[in-house]
């Protein structure tokens, strides 16, 4: 058995400890959801240890070693049956309105509730915020970010922000799920159908979120990081992405190199651009996860790799995504895929600094702002991009 | 399979014919046993594999579609071929006639069919290992995946599904007619021994749900192979749609599940109690609720997907009430054993082990049921450690008691205790160790079906160590077992009629049971449930019989030919379709080999099925008596029509919804409805002339009634030319992929066209049979039950005249 096992590879290990938990009472949600469940709690208990006392009772006393006597043949009792009818039901009954009470106080999403798009794909995520316009002076459409959703922290007074998120869920090809346990229940993200439900936090902090249908070979891979901000600290970010315009690379530079592949392909084909957005620039395509903050992302892969593990897998990500995540969609750039031109290591180098370019300013970094704003309990990852 | 007949050791060709021609129930309740044992071994490896590759973080064992596909099996098998199959129709199979005092099934012959179409479905899933690879997509197959282009082994799943509905759905029937039309005389149906009414509410509600999933199956069928669809978003269909048909069986399904071993921990409780049920009429009562109940709380696996509250309300409220009827169960059975003498034996350890897991499992279901809780939880482990509490350790433990209890009744031979001890030890810490952490792993937000998870997350990768370990405690629990079951097989036959002191009529018989199952008659009062008990306080005495008076079915193969047949057909309806061309390019080759065998099992198919028809059940005339006045083949059709209309119903009532809602427009050119009108006139009249030559048979009229299935025959056939013309035509004139409402039109009315095939040869059967002169003053053959069928036809039609050409 012992060759079956090959265990976690070392470079995992950097990892930071998350702390997943639906129990999380930073959540106005789990709040209203733990108050009804308690009560489930306090039944199940009793219940537990009723039954299973009388049970081990009943079996301590009347085994044949203990009880010799020839057993009295009764059929029932109508009395007794009517109360283990009618106890049930009365829990039941009470229980049902506690769920309906949770679910008024749930539901629906208000007026007021800021609301984020979380469009899932296989196997990714691109979160776009409705409110968020981008400047027409920087490019056209939302401000849009791949695999790591803003959020601010619930406020108790609507002037200085909303209390809580609704996210739209919806998806572009197979079922998905939208689930951070720490900030709420879950939504199912279905194609050419929009959900919405809410979500929220009173706590600053960098949260995990994950994909929570099976939706192909690495449904275990479709990751995401929810950074929940202070308003102010939110608001800046989202100044700051709305009038972000991708950075134009210097001439001559490997970021010039790179996006050109990026924008034109190799050889007149394979266009980063054909599926992937940048901000600000010509490229607009729809069908990847949006580029626009690229490098200012610390998460690879829909959050297979963070932090260094992004720079060493960034190389073999462009060239052939599908060997270190399976099922990626993501073209071969290797020379594999039919229709796409093989990059040379130099090549995908250039794409790589053109990528790691995609940078907001320092006002729109929420890493930075996230690790300042709630440096005890974020688990903020490290940067840890090589020359930047 | 020694096991079968002790006293004949023979080769492995003769007990495999025997197999394959017995019409034994004992037999092919073995055969159910048997291929649920594999089953469970099978899907229990694939389980240990799953639990390795999860035991560390990022592990690289199996990974990504490997992953899904080894996670899909280990379901699919679980579910389809032991959970399901062991309890209803191995133990079914084997005990209903024994405790209705009985010699056979109302349909005998039925049963072989049935149980080999079971075997065979199974087979036919794992052909998908030599076209690309298993089904990976999960045993819910939710649309879209299991139509998306990386996925493989899904076309043969869908067929797998639906001839093991079928074959589940016949043995149904087979029961239900059984438990109407023949129990030892003065039984009545409140005197039925606790089991058998388990076996009947399951059977019930299996013919009253199934429709819904071979919907699912049938509707991800066609549009894998044409096109149809129901659900396809890109044309208005709606993906949601799926899991409503799904869930509509696949809720009901797990009591399924429940039902039958509920019913095996009552018998088991009471024996070793050396009592009387406490409230069997409750007991029976609770059943009955449960079946009842259970068909309307499908949504709550649905909730994530955001339907309207008023709706998630009124299923989660019935989802708590479910807890009523299934808690009454739990305290009956401390009821019966409260008082008693309880024999602490592994039989009595199972039940308890069982009352005691089943105690958390019931409690966690009723928290799930609480909606905004099953937001967070839902499709994460919690919900795994949930249903593994309620299924695995829950009734998988009965299946376990039920085995143990009834090993030395079909075998002769006790398990050893011994053994049986550490097996129950062994599974029991296995089970707590493998998912009581998955509860918590759950709560702290690890999703279902992954294949890998990154290290750091709090307190992951212990849980999921522990848990591993405990599956593979529960691997050597299961090794320990088998090794039981082996060496019981080596001891001398010593456990006489009745070992554990049980009530019930199947302890009168000897041990192994005879294939005549009884040398004797029974007394005809039966004052309760428990009539050896009665009988023996009364006095009264079983009546001897001559074992040589007593006449059984005789054997057939064709009964198997025409499953086999259904295998090739199925194979070929997987990986090949009705092609003509024939280029032989290595790359095509499997698909050509595939489209000749399904060519070629048609005619086979027809030839068993007529060859079957023309067989007699019984190789002497023999007088048959039945409760009711109806013939045991009329008595079985009457309730496998349930399941047709269930099925036609979720379809027709996924159509409504979607013509309702507004996605499916009818186009401007569709069938005419004059044309329909002309086929109701031809099939309405059929539907008479089928019934007038059913009353000339009984009036003794042979030959003008032989003329009516003739004519019944040409109608039908008129029927089908009109409707084939109606349809190519609508097929040329558009293009139904691009259209919902003509997708749903060729799905729903083809299915029904398919029916009027099916009918037809049963008609035709009828008709062979009054050629050949099988039918006569005694033996009607199968003209009642066709005749049926052909009646249901005609109504089913005349509702899609309704819905599809005259609604606008």
């Amino acid at each position: 058995m012992g060759v079956l096992l090959p265990l976690a590879t070392s470079a995992q290990a950097q990892q930071v400890v998350q702390s997943l938990s639906i129990a999380d009472r930073a959540s106005a949600y789990n709040r209203e959801m733990s108050s009804m469940i308690i009560w489930a709690l306090a039944f199940a208990v009793i219940i537990f240890v009723g039954v299973s006392a009388a049970l081990f009772y009943t079996v301590y006393k009347f085994r044949e070693d203990r009880n010799t006597a020839e057993p009295q043949q009764f059929h029932g009792n109508n009395t007794l049956e009517m109360v283990l009818v009618g106890v049930p039901v009365i829990i039941v009954v009470l229980l049902s309105l506690l769920t309906v009470r949770a679910m008024a106080r749930l539901n629906p999403t208000q007026a007021t509730d800021y609301p984020v798009n979380a469009v899932a794909a296989q196997f990714y995520w691109n979160f776009e915020y409705p409110q968020e316009k981008v400047d027409a002076a920087a490019g056209t459409g939302l401000v849009t970010n791949g695999n790591e959703m803003l959020m601010p922290v619930s406020s108790t007074d609507p002037q200085a922000g909303p209390q809580r998120i609704a996210v739209t869920a919806t998806s572009r090809d197979v079922i998905h799920a939208f689930w951070a346990p720490n900030l709420g229940g879950q939504r199912d993200a279905i194609p050419s159908v929009k959900k919405t439900w809410q979500i929220a936090t009173d706590r600053a902090g960098v949260y995990q979120g994950n994909c929570n249908v099976l939706c192909g070979a690495s449904h275990a891979n479709m990751r995401f990081k929810v950074i929940a901000l202070p308003k102010t600290d939110y608001d800046a970010v989202m100044a700051s992405m709305k009038a972000y315009k991708a950075p134009t690379p210097a001439a001559g530079s490997p970021e010039e190199a790179g996006y050109a592949i990026f924008t034109q392909g190799k050889d007149g084909s394979g266009a980063c651009a054909a599926c992937h957005r940048v901000q600000g620039t010509p490229a607009n395509g729809q069908a990847g996860p949006d580029l626009s903050f690229f490098g200012t992302r610390r998460t690879l892969g829909a959050g297979m790799w963070e932090g260094k593990n992004v720079d060493d897998n960034l190389h073999q990500w462009i060239k052939d995504s599908a060997a270190i995540k399976p099922g990626s969609v993501m073209p071969h750039y290797d020379g594999t895929t039919k229709g796409y031109p093989a990059l040379s290591d130099q090549d995908i180098s250039n794409v790589e600094a053109y990528l790691r370019s995609l940078q907001l300013p320092a006002e729109g970094d929420y890493w930075a702002k996230v690790s300042a704003a709630a440096p005890d309990n974020v688990k903020a990852i490290p940067a840890a991009q090589g020359g930047n | 399979m020694a096991i079968q007949v002790p006293q004949q050791k023979s080769g492995l060709g003769a007990v495999l014919w025997d197999m394959m021609t017995t019409t034994d129930h004992k037999k092919i309740g073995w055969m159910y046993i048997l291929v649920s044992i594999f089953g469970f071994g099978f899907a229990g490896i694939m389980a240990v594999l799953i639990r390795l590759q999860l035991m560390v973080p990022n592990n690289h064992l199996l990974v990504g579609n490997l992953y899904n596909q080894v996670l899909t099996m280990h379901a699919a098998v679980m579910i389809f071929f032991f959970l399901i199959p062991i309890g209803l129709f191995g133990f079914g199979n084997y005990f209903v006639p024994l405790q209705l005092g009985v010699r056979d099934v109302a349909l005998p012959r039925l049963n072989n069919f049935a149980v080999w179409l079971f075997f065979f479905s199974m087979l036919l899933i794992l052909t998908g290992v030599f076209h690309g690879g298993l089904p990976g997509v999960g045993w819910t197959f939710y649309y879209p995946l299991s139509v998306d282009a990386n996925q493989t082994g899904v076309v043969v799943f869908m067929v797998a599904v639906i001839l093991n509905g079928i074959a589940s759905l016949l043995g149904s029937a087979n029961f239900a007619a059984t438990i109407i039309n023949m129990r030892a005389p003065g039984m009545s149906m409140w005197k039925m021994p606790i089991f058998t009414w388990s076996i009947f509410a399951t059977s019930i509600l299996q013919l009253l749900s199934l429709g819904g999933l071979t919907a699912a199956a049938l509707v991800t069928y066609l549009d894998l192979k044409l096109g149809l669809t129901m659900f396809n978003p890109g044309i208005g269909g709606v993906p949601a749609l799926f899991q409503q048909f799904f869930w509509f069986y696949s809720h009901p399904a797990v009591y399924v599940m429940l039902l039958p071993y509920l019913g095996i921990g009552a018998e088991i409780a009471s024996t070793m109690a050396r009592k009387p049920l406490f409230g069997y009429r409750v007991m029976v009562y609770s059943i009955l609720a449960i079946v009842l109940v259970s068909m309307i709380v499908w949504l709550h696996h649905m909730f994530a997907l955001g339907l309207p509250d008023t709706w998630q309300i009124a299923f989660a409220v019935a989802t708590l009430v479910v807890a009523v009827p299934t808690g009454v169960k739990i305290f009956n059975l401390l009821g019966t054993l409260w008082g008693g003498r309880i024999t602490m034996r592994t039989p009595t350890y199972w039940l308890i082990g069982f009352i005691f897991n089943f105690l958390i499992g019931g409690i966690t279901g009723v928290t799930l049921g609480m909606i905004p809780f099953d937001y967070q939880v839902t499709m994460s482990y919690y919900v795994v450690a949930h249903f593994h509490n309620v299924m695995m350790f829950g009734t998988a433990f009965l299946a376990m008691g039920g085995l143990y209890y009834w090993w030395p009744k079909m075998t002769g031979r006790f398990l050893s205790e011994k053994l049986g001890m550490a097996h129950f030890w062994l599974f029991m810490i296995g089970s707590w160790m493998t998912f009581l952490p998955q509860y918590i792993l759950g709560l702290l937000g690890m999703p279902r079906r992954y294949y890998t998870y990154p290290a750091g997350n709090y307190a992951w990768s212990e849980l999921n160590f522990i848990s591993t370990v405990g599956a593979l405690i529960l691997l050597v629990g299961g090794v320990v077992w088998i090794w039981n079951m082996l060496q019981s097989l080596k001891r001398p036959i010593s456990a006489g009629p009745n070992p554990w002191g049980g009530f019930t009529l199947e302890w009168t018989t000897e041990s192994p049971t005879p294939a005549y199952d009884f040398a004797h008659d029974f007394p005809k009062t039966f004052p309760t449930e428990r009539p050896l008990y009665d009988w023996e306080k009364s006095g009264m005495k079983l009546i001897p019989v001559n074992v040589k008076d007593i006449h059984l079915p005789q054997s057939t193969v064709w009964p198997f030919a025409t499953a086999l047949s259904l295998l090739f057909m199925g194979y070929g309806l997987s990986f090949g379709w009705f092609n003509w061309n024939w280029s032989p390019t290595p790359a095509t080759a499997p698909n050509h080999l595939a489209s000749i065998l399904l060519w070629l099992s048609v005619p086979a198919f027809l030839y068993s099925l007529f060859k079957w028809a023309g067989t007699p059940e019984y190789d002497t005339p023999v007088e048959h008596h039945t409760l009711t006045k109806y013939g045991n083949g009329f008595m079985g059709m009457a309730w496998f029509i349930i399941s047709e209309v269930g099925l036609f119903g979720v379809l027709l009532a996924g159509y409504i919804y979607l013509k309702v809602i507004g996605a499916a427009a009818a186009p401007l050119e569709r069938p005419a409805l004059a044309l329909a009108a002309l086929n109701t006139l031809i099939l309405v009249s059929s539907s008479f002339v089928v019934h007038r030559a059913e009353q000339d048979l009984h009036t003794h009229r042979y030959s003008r009634g032989r003329l009516g299935l003739l004519i019944t025959l040409v109608l039908g056939m008129l029927f089908m030319i009109f409707q084939i013309f109606e349809f190519s035509k609508f097929g040329m004139e558009s293009n139904w992929t691009q259209n919902l409402w003509q997708s749903c039109f060729f799905i729903i009315v083809g299915l029904h066209g398919l029916h009027i095939i099916i009918g037809g040869v049963g008609v035709a059967l009828a008709y062979y049979q009054h050629m050949t002169g099988k039918i006569d003053r005694t033996n009607h053959g199968s003209l009642a039950p066709a005749s049926l069928y052909w009646h249901l036809v005609d109504v089913v039609w005349l509702l899609i005249v309704a819905l599809f050409y005259a609604w606008g």
